[in-house]
């Protein structure tokens, strides 16, 4: 396959661009969800918006086809960070339906994203934290509670809550 | 993906994803993606075109906008402003020196015995230092105005202190200043406002007015007769210079009163005293 596939929005072009990234695409959604089931539900969403759209797409090189094909993904999780819900409206007008995932297809999507190891990660990065942050942390991005009830948890004013869940991400990030 | 490769957990999710792919028609182009040109010139093209639209669509704005302005849609900042604040002051903001009048019967209309007057630049006047709030027992002062170019400011003023006397904020030679001085005399309260360009900024940055030359007021004393807390400048393109009539009384020098003639037939030929 050439580097440059200029812009040729044929069906085929598009079959190509699914072979090369979708595998990646899969892995790239479930480790930002952490949810391999809605995962797999927003990753089929991306395909079928990409689908729909790749006579718009104005990738003159593979690349770019893959970066447009990415960001299609990021738009989509950003507004399920936004909204908590998964949209199918593109599945819904081209018909398309996935296959019903039983628990040996969610663990291949975990073991696929490495979720194992991530979380891993991310435990041992919140463990380093002092004991405060860590719950203020849990608290607030984990069990998604609101500042004034962190602060009702924690037992301290909602400002301090803010002030120690600001903290704790920022530090957590380093 | 290498076909090759036994099927995995996941393949299965792909396959499903890329039979639904080839089994399903290709969706026909939508009109903004057959609008765009596919070649790097005509996307040029393309471009060049989207500019040019929105530069037209900028000008057909600007161009309402001043028509708007010109018919009167627009609302112009206002040219002057007398505020009697809580505190026993008045706030006054004037931009052109044509407004004067207005001013001043907004500043009766207050209740206060403050007027402005236009100062012009090479006019001299006799002035006394106040220290709080008392003529202090000195000789008077001269009031110097020698800038040619400057802005007007706006300043808020103590009305308690000026009891049938004159309050003068001008400058001196040395350049802007906001003086506590009050002029001895019978007539209502006059201010003369001269602010040279480039001055006012500095002026801004004393909290309270200084002295006048002579160092008799100190500065915290003048702080107690005047209390300048905002100056804002504008374009002052042309300034006249009023004495007041009991100035002319006591201006028995020739040369001074030649001045003051001069001074008032160029102010009154221009219209713009208020008395």
């Amino acid at each position: 396959m050439s580097l440059v596939s200029g812009r040729d929005r044929s069906k085929e072009a598009f079959e190509r661009l699914y072979e090369r990234v979708a595998e990646r695409l899969l892995a790239f959604i479930v480790r930002r969800l952490g949810d391999p089931d809605a995962a797999a539900e927003l990753w089929a969403e991306c395909w079928a918006v990409a689908f729909e759209r790749w006579h718009g797409c104005r990738a003159s090189a593979s690349g770019e086809e893959e970066a447009w094909v990415f960001g299609i993904a990021r738009k989509r999780l950003a507004g399920y960070y936004r909204s908590g819900a998964i949209e199918r409206r593109a599945l819904v007008r081209l018909g398309w339906s996935l296959p019903e995932l039983d628990r040996a297809d969610l663990d291949a999507l975990e073991r696929l994203a490495e979720l194992d190891g991530l979380k891993r990660v991310i435990a041992d990065a919140l463990a380093e934290l002092p004991t405060n942050r860590q719950r203020a942390l849990r608290l607030r991005i984990i069990d998604g509670l609101s500042y004034r009830e962190v602060a009702a948890r924690m037992g301290c004013t909602e400002q301090a809550a803010r002030a120690t869940s600001r903290a704790a991400c920022a530090l957590w990030q380093r | 993906m290498n076909r090759d490769e036994p099927l995995r957990d996941h393949d299965r999710l792909i396959e499903a994803m890329r039979q639904q792919i080839r089994a399903t028609p290709m969706p026909p182009a939508r009109r903004a993606a057959l609008l765009r040109p596919a070649s790097a010139v005509g996307r040029v093209r393309y471009l060049g075109w989207l500019v040019a639209g929105a530069v037209a669509l900028v000008a057909a704005m600007v161009a309402l906008a001043l028509a708007l302005s010109l018919v009167g849609g627009a609302t112009p900042p206002p040219a002057y402003a007398a505020t009697l604040n809580p505190d026993r002051t008045v706030t006054i903001t004037l931009r052109e020196m044509a407004d004067i009048p207005k001013l001043n019967a907004k500043l009766a209309a207050l209740g206060t015995r403050i007027r402005v007057v236009p100062v012009l630049p090479g006019c001299v006047a006799l002035v006394h230092v106040v220290s709080n709030g008392k003529v202090v027992p000195a000789p008077a002062q001269t009031l110097h105005a020698s800038r040619t170019t400057g802005s007007i400011v706006s300043m808020t003023i103590e009305v308690k202190t000026l009891p049938g006397r004159t309050l003068v904020i001008a400058d001196t030679r040395k350049g802007l200043y906001a003086l506590g001085v009050v002029v001895v005399g019978r007539s209502a309260s006059s201010i003369a406002i001269i602010a040279a360009a480039g001055e006012a900024r500095k002026h801004a940055t004393t909290s309270g007015a200084l002295a006048l030359g002579s160092g008799r007021s100190s500065r915290a004393q003048a702080r107690r007769a005047i209390s300048t807390t905002k100056v804002r400048s504008s374009s002052l393109p042309d300034r006249t210079c009023y004495i007041p009539r009991r100035y002319r009384r006591r201006a028995r020098g020739g040369a001074r009163r030649s001045q003051t003639g001069t001074i008032n037939r160029r102010a009154l030929g221009r219209g713009r005293l208020d008395r």
